[in-house]
């Protein structure tokens, strides 16, 4: 125990106390310390062990805790929201986002999840802000991908009226190929974009540098090219193609794996058909497009192919010369091409054609062919209109009247039907001028151009004694149809009613030298 | 002057024993004491309360028997000054009908025995404070400030574990199902539980004061760990295990095992405590005098030695006093002590207060609410549903709710009351705790003590609106500018019904709505007139209520 003397000891004087201060607040410090190590317990220490570390270890998990969620923690959220993303499971993607909300610095991966989560939400206002967010940020690695999905967005934006959408959208995909010249699905994308805005030397462009490495595009670039008239480089485009798709072809050839996978393969064979005889046709191979469909005809007996192979005769009775050798085989090839797809309107159409223009045989064969289509209305407004001139022409008015009503109520904005319509009104007995006046006014509001029209309503205007309209209108046609003697005499009959006599005179005149 | 017959003797030894007036204080305090043990019982956070008042009197009864225990000097005079400020804080009390102050005055008249008893008992008085309840809220204030550290932490033990989860205010979300920190955290084990085992440890113990309180201090700090524990188990359980440990025997299971671990770490931490403060104990026999002159030490000891076993020169010293002698100006003065008392406890039998309250007829009308308490069509929105729910006994939102939903052109409204409450209850703090965003309150234009907030998260916006009106369907009015309870006033000159103990009934009114964006002007409008006319409402359903007169 503590024993040392206590240096104030029993003196009372203040002065002594004063003088030997230090040495007193020494004794009292080292009495105290020496006393408490001596007194203290060892196993009290251990027993209170336990406690300090539990309370250790409580403090370091505290401040680890505290410090926020580490970056493994914040992959293993991201993993997790990314996985449902792909297994479609958005409200448990949507979860695991959230956790992630309230970081300060919203990385590239983190944006992109919680983009997509806004996309498939539907709420592509709050995905732009995070890919915009993405190309505010430091990291650029995702920049590309940002920009595509920016475009992305512009593009349905603009479907959905946006004013500059399709120009955005234009910019973001022409970013995000400055930074990545070889992501040949944004170069695609860039190029049907060009082509949906019909500016197709663009588009040509970007395809052309898909096309070196991605040769299927090889065919989308031959119909561009056929659409800009490079009928050359089309072919060229189509015979790469054609070659890339036989290679295709081959690979397909053989069957095996489990019947999802056979029907997969059946779809994928079909496709590659229709995509060969499409660059057959793009060539102008039109008999090997034939026999290719005909043969794999036997094979596969889809609507598409038929109706391909339809449309291919189409194709050779539209190539035939108007002559009268040219009309039997035209009508051959309708023939073959309604075999496949006995009712499309573009058959019917040059049916009517045949009805309306060729050799008196041929013309009641066809017309016999479209007879019942006429009747039941199932023809196309073109076969109305062709069928119904014709028979005016033949001066059959009440049939080229109902066919021409016909034609004009299926496409009220076909201007020669209306036109013709007036003309068989006038012309039938009695005539119906007011009805023919209201028929050729609206075939001049939707074009006021061909000189025919305007010759009608001169016509007209005589029927109805309107003298100055008449020769207004006739003069107008005049200029254009100079050698048309029924104009000089509607000419001459209405300067006669206005009292110009020399001007009638001179009309008379000028039709007697054209009818004699 | 003297008594000579034994009778006379044994009279005036009872008249001056030092327990007669705490059983006085005790039986003139005993109807707002109940209503203030009730209201404990109520919060289970202070259901601790009984252990103390069963395990004070066995302590005082072994302590009186042990002669190392009569260290202690009798101070009559300090005695009566505690025991007529005991008085004067019960009169207080039963004129502002405030059990909390009530035994505060009970424990004050404790204090009296304690001055004039040989026995040391410092330490069992000490312990019997934490019958006492923090005021004004404070409590749950200190368990909200509590889950506030608790859940961050949880969350950050969970994210090392890999439990997917997100935090929000005090919820946890997983990502099937979401817990709530309160309700996880609810049962008898509260921080007040740990804090009053660290107390009770330390009375057990007959540890000195200071170390007393520092453990209580570590005990806040378990308390806190002990929250996470559960708050980890309970998350780990139910997300990896599969098992749900959120309610029932389970939940009871896993709080008394966290609380046997606390007690196990509240003893170490005692024997840590005890290491480190443990008093410089002196061999008194072979110490040189010099040793008891060491200020340090004295000081130290004076600190840290046990209130019961202090043997320094001070207290022997004091030991060697003759003891006081009380004569007639004592038994006189405790006797008047005890009219006082006595008259005090009359005048709240008188009151009804306590176990002669009747039975609370506002209470049963808001139990007896239904669906067709309120019309179909309330200023013009229609009722779509409605809801009865009980909850946990301290939950934050109420223990008891009826939910009342109305929509309007997709406008969906809840309108509910839940109760009960003992004071006035923010219910911002709740959603706060929820993890909105709660835009400070803004009174309604009616003038009532109504407050509406807007509300935020990262999904939703709506609006909030409440009051909440006492058991006579008045409005909350504080009543600490008023000298004497209004409701003595009542009884005195109106007439009006006996007391009971206050109980409060909360009116909301919560529009969540559609869009991400707040309720425009026109749609608040709207909000606060059917809220109006819900509140009116349920003033009406509830007046009618029969009420139990005074006799």
């Amino acid at each position: 125990m503590i024993s040392w003397e206590n240096p104030w000891g029993a003196s009372r004087d203040l002065l002594y106390r004063i003088r030997t201060l230090p040495s007193y607040i020494a004794w009292s410090l080292l009495g105290f310390v020496s006393g408490w190590v001596q007194t203290r317990r060892i196993p009290t220490l251990l027993i209170g062990l336990p406690s300090l570390v539990i309370a250790s270890l409580m403090i370091a998990t505290t401040l680890k805790a505290r410090a926020g969620l580490n970056t493994e923690t914040i992959q293993h959220y991201i993993e997790n929201a990314q996985q449902n993303l792909k297994n479609n499971q958005i409200e448990q993607a949507e979860f695991y986002m959230s956790r992630l909300r309230s970081l300060q610095h919203q990385a590239d991966p983190l944006l992109t999840t919680r983009a997509e989560i806004e996309l498939r939400r539907d709420r592509p206002d709050l995905a732009e802000t995070c890919y915009r967010q993405m190309l505010a940020n430091q990291d650029h690695t995702l920049d590309a991908l940002a920009h595509q999905k920016l475009a992305l967005i512009e593009l349905q934006a603009s479907h959905a009226g946006k004013v500059n959408g399709a120009s955005e959208a234009i910019y973001h995909f022409q970013q995000a190929l400055i930074i990545n010249p070889d992501d040949l699905v944004n170069r695609e994308l860039l190029a049907r974009l060009y082509i949906s805005r019909e500016d197709f030397n663009a588009a040509i462009e970007q395809l052309e540098l898909v096309a070196q490495r991605k040769p299927a595009i090889n065919l989308e670039l031959a119909r561009l090219y056929k659409r800009v008239d490079r009928k050359i480089l089309s072919a060229e485009a189509a015979a790469k193609a054609e070659k890339y798709l036989q290679e295709e072809l081959a690979k397909n050839s053989t069957s095996s794996g489990t019947s999802e996978e056979l029907d997969r393969q059946k779809i994928h064979h079909s496709n590659l058909i229709l995509n060969l005889i499409e660059a057959d046709v793009l060539q102008n191979n039109l008999d090997e497009a034939i026999k290719l469909a005909t043969d794999e005809l036997d094979r596969d007996n889809s609507p598409e192919l038929r109706n391909r192979l339809a449309a291919i005769y189409l194709m050779k009775a539209n190539g035939l010369p108007p002559t009268d050798a040219a009309w039997a085989k035209r009508w051959e090839f309708v023939a073959l091409s309604r075999n496949y797809d006995p009712d499309s309107p573009e058959s019917l159409s040059i049916l009517a054609n045949i009805a309306a223009n060729a050799p008196m045989k041929l013309r009641q064969m066809a017309a016999q062919e479209i007879s019942p289509y006429l009747d039941n209305g199932k023809a196309p407004p073109s076969a109305f209109f062709l069928v119904g001139t014709a028979a005016a022409e033949s001066k059959q008015w009440g049939t080229a009247a109902k066919l021409l009503r016909k034609a004009v109520e299926i496409n009220p904005e076909a201007d020669a039907g209306w036109n013709n319509l007036a003309h068989v009104l006038v012309s039938q007995t009695p005539p119906d001028w007011v009805e023919a006046e209201r028929c050729v006014n609206i075939a001049l509001q939707l074009n006021s151009a061909p000189p025919r029209y305007h010759q009608t309503r001169g016509q007209i205007m005589i029927g109805v004694q309107k003298w100055a309209q008449a020769a207004r209108e006739l003069e107008i046609a005049r200029i254009s149809l100079k050698a048309d003697p029924e104009i000089y005499l509607g000419l001459a009959e209405a300067y006669g009613q206005l009292g110009d006599e020399d001007l009638a005179a001179f009309y008379r005149t000028r039709h007697e030298a054209l009818t004699r | 002057m003297s008594v000579a017959t034994p009778e006379a003797g044994t009279v005036r030894r009872w008249l001056t024993s030092p327990a007669l007036p705490v059983w006085v204080a005790t039986l003139g305090c005993l109807p707002l004491l109940s209503v203030h043990f009730e209201q404990l019982w109520s919060r289970p956070h202070y259901r601790y309360f009984p252990v103390i008042l069963i395990l004070v009197p066995i302590l005082l009864l072994v302590r009186r028997t042990d002669p190392d225990q009569h260290t202690s000097t009798q101070r009559p005079f300090w005695a009566g000054v505690a025991l007529l400020a005991a008085l004067a804080l019960a009169a207080y009390s039963v004129l502002k009908i405030s059990p909390l102050v009530c035994c505060a005055a009970w424990l004050l008249s404790i204090v009296a025995y304690v001055m004039r008893t040989p026995t040391n008992i410092w330490a069992l008085w000490a312990l019997m404070c934490m019958l006492l309840r923090l005021p004004q809220g404070l409590d749950v204030w200190l368990i909200q400030r509590l889950h506030k550290i608790t859940t961050p932490v949880s969350s950050g033990i969970l994210d090392q574990l890999q439990v997917d989860h997100i935090r929000e205010g005090n919820v946890l979300w997983f990502p099937d199902r979401k817990l709530f920190i309160e309700e996880v955290c609810s049962g008898f084990l509260s921080p007040f539980t740990i804090i009053a085992t660290a107390a009770i440890l330390g009375a057990v113990l007959r540890r000195s004061l200071f170390h007393t309180l520092i453990l209580m201090l570590a005990g806040c700090c378990w308390a806190a760990a002990a929250n996470i524990l559960r708050v980890v188990a309970i998350s780990y359980c139910v997300e990896r295990l599969g098992i749900d440990l959120t309610s029932g025997r389970p939940h009871d299971f896993l709080n008394l095992s966290v609380f046997c671990v606390t007690l196990a770490v509240l003893v170490s931490t005692d024997s840590v405590l005890r290491f480190f403060l443990g008093p410089i104990e002196i061999d008194e026999s072979s110490a040189s005098e010099p040793v008891y002159e060491n200020p340090v030490i004295r000081l130290w000891n004076w600190m840290f030695w046990p209130l019961h076993e202090r043997p320094m020169g001070l207290l022997r010293e004091r030991l060697s006093r003759p003891a006081s002698t009380v004569g007639f100006i004592w038994i006189a003065f405790v006797l008047l002590i005890s009219a006082g008392f006595l008259s005090l406890g009359a005048l709240q039998i008188w009151g009804g207060i306590g176990p002669f309250a009747s039975t609370d007829p506002f209470r049963q009308a808001v139990d007896a609410l239904s669906k067709d308490s309120f019309p179909p069509e309330l200023s013009g929105w229609t009722m779509t549903d409605f809801r009865r729910e009980t909850r946990y006994p301290s939950s934050e939102f109420g223990e008891h709710s009826r939910q009342w939903t109305y929509e309007r052109a997709g406008k969906v409204v809840t309108l509910s009351i839940d109760y009960p409450f003992h004071d006035w209850h923010k219910l911002d703090v709740n959603y706060l705790e929820m993890g909105w965003n709660v835009e400070s309150s803004v009174p309604l234009p009616d003038g009532s003590s109504a407050l509406q907030h807007a509300l935020a998260n990262s999904e939703d916006a709506g609006l909030l609106i409440y009051d909440i009106v006492d058991q006579m369907g008045q409005p909350y009015k504080l009543s600490l500018d008023q000298r004497v309870e209004t409701r003595w006033k009542q009884m005195f000159y109106e007439n009006a019904t006996r007391w009971s103990p206050p109980k409060y009934y909360q009116v909301q009114l919560l529009y969540l709505a559609p869009t991400l964006s707040r309720p425009d002007e026109d749609t608040v409008s709207e909000l606060q007139k059917i809220f109006l006319e819900f509140r009116s409402g349920f003033g009406q359903q509830t007046s009618s209520a029969p009420t139990g007169r005074q006799p």
